[in-house]
């Protein structure tokens, strides 16, 4: 049974229009300005399915509403099993019209890319992208629902000329957490008096 | 009463740092560089993690969850090993001292690699599972005091991973190899200090009466070394008479003459 054609919710483009400039408005509003950084994956493995090398060269400004208001979502700082974690979540809700008005190379928001918030300097990864959510709005969706995590450095290389974002290949690269957890001192008390390496070494050479 | 004396050999510690040893310096390529993997023993205490990751919590850091790959290691379990027993009554003897045969036991060890890619997981491990057979032999200085060495040897039980891929988008895949691990060690019990008799005393009576004839005390000087030299103080206390002192000055082989004479 066809609906009743007499009441057009879903397909007046005016109407539609104006929730979306309202909606715009009220993210620049009450928004706050982060950094888009997209993925620039630049070999992949087709096998496991997974970036061998990734860079992070680009970045766009653009402004975007913290749906978790009061605070970040997920358990925040923990200890994990590689020690201290820091398991912060949001979700970011951004215009689809602004984001192809900002970012034009990229038809939408892609998981994998990076958000910097420079109020508290997170780095959060895009999990997921909710694309109808809210649903529906007169017939039009207006905006995405981005759901990300902080971001897990793994020695990718960053160049997007944001210096306090570029810093991060120093600042957390493995020789820097190496020196954190004393990793050192293993090895030098081992050496000097633990284990026994005169006769045997199995790590030697022949 | 298992022993007033507190003792402590480091025998455990030695083992948790010999097993982090073995996986200290693993190095992969990640992103086009070489770089070395983290290794941290697991179970520290939350304030000095936190303070070491951040020692100001209003610098200039980008904030991220973590740096992969990383691997952590700790030690789970210590338990009696009978298999390896052998007689207690075997004494070790060391320069001060000796003590009982030490005990055989096993500690259990877990090595954690956490890893974001599939890759460097398999990167990793490749460099591990070769060099053990299903064991690694590894000498670990554990009673230096007594010359002793052991080979400790290292077994690799088990090594799986788990891998988070499936459940919603909320969370990032994860991937977490566990490797299981026993190490056959040995701990040592206290040990007992052997001193010289310094002092004898020999009463003499008469066979039939049983009265007391004399008194004889040898009693040795203080002396730090046993290779240095000696002098006897020795007594005679005869019933009624003031004790007559005759010091000897003896070396070290003779001491011991003097003592079957007092005998």
């Amino acid at each position: 049974m066809a609906t009743n054609f007499y009441f057009d919710h879903h397909y007046n483009r005016t109407e539609q229009n104006l929730i979306e400039d309202l909606t715009i408005e009220a993210i620049k509003l009450y928004g706050l300005d982060l950094v888009y950084i997209p993925l620039d994956s630049q070999s992949r493995d087709d096998v496991l399915g997974e970036d061998i090398l990734a860079r992070f060269e680009e970045k766009y400004m653009i402004e975007m509403y913290l749906d978790t208001n009061d605070a970040f979502g997920g358990p925040g700082d923990i200890m994990a099993k590689f020690g201290f974690q820091i398991k912060d979540t949001a979700d970011w809700v951004v215009s689809k019209r602004r984001f192809k008005e900002v970012i034009t190379i990229l038809d939408r928001p892609r998981e994998g890319d990076l958000l910097y918030f420079p109020l508290s300097r997170a780095l959060f990864e895009i999990n997921f992208v909710e694309h109808e959510n809210p649903f529906y709005n007169l017939g039009k969706l207006h905006t995405y629902k981005l759901t990300c995590e902080l971001f897990t450095f793994n020695n990718q290389e960053f160049d997007t000329g944001v210096a306090e974002i570029d810093r991060i290949s120093t600042d957390h690269s493995n020789d820097v957490i190496i020196d954190i957890n004393d990793n050192t001192e293993i090895q030098d008390e081992s050496i000097e008096e633990v284990i026994d390496y005169d006769e045997k070494n199995p790590f030697g050479s022949w | 009463m298992l022993s007033k004396r507190p003792f402590y050999y480091n025998t455990l510690r030695n083992t948790v740092i010999a097993f982090g040893n073995l996986f200290n310096e693993i190095y992969i390529e990640s992103e086009g560089k070489t770089i070395r993997v983290p290794l941290q023993y697991l179970p520290k205490e939350k304030f000095v993690q936190r303070i070491n990751y951040r020692p100001e919590l209003d610098d200039a850091t980008v904030k991220v969850e973590t740096t992969l790959p990383a691997m952590g290691f700790e030690m789970t379990n210590v338990a009696y090993d009978p298999e390896r027993k052998t007689n207690k009554m075997n004494a070790l003897r060391g320069n001060e001292g000796k003590m009982f045969n030490r005990t055989s036991y096993t500690a259990d060890f877990t090595l954690y690699v956490g890893v974001r890619k599939m890759d460097e997981g398999f990167r990793i491990v490749e460099q591990i599972l070769p060099y053990f057979t299903p064991e690694l032999i590894v000498k670990i200085r554990d009673k230096s005091d007594y010359n002793i060495s052991t080979n400790v040897p290292f077994v690799l039980n088990s090594s799986s991973f788990e891998v988070q891929a499936e459940d919603d988008f909320e969370e990032r895949r994860s991937i977490l190899w566990e490797l299981q691990f026993t190490a056959k060690i040995y701990v040592y019990p206290d040990e007992q200090s052997s001193t010289v008799i310094r002092r004898t005393i020999v009463d003499i009576a008469h066979m039939e009466t049983n009265f007391d004839i004399e008194t004889y005390i040898a009693e040795v000087s203080d002396f730090e070394a046993t290779k240095d030299d000696h002098t006897v103080v020795e007594t005679w206390h005869l019933p009624g008479d003031k004790p007559s002192n005759i010091n000897i000055v003896t070396r070290p082989d003779e001491l011991e003459v003097t003592s079957k004479k007092t005998k």
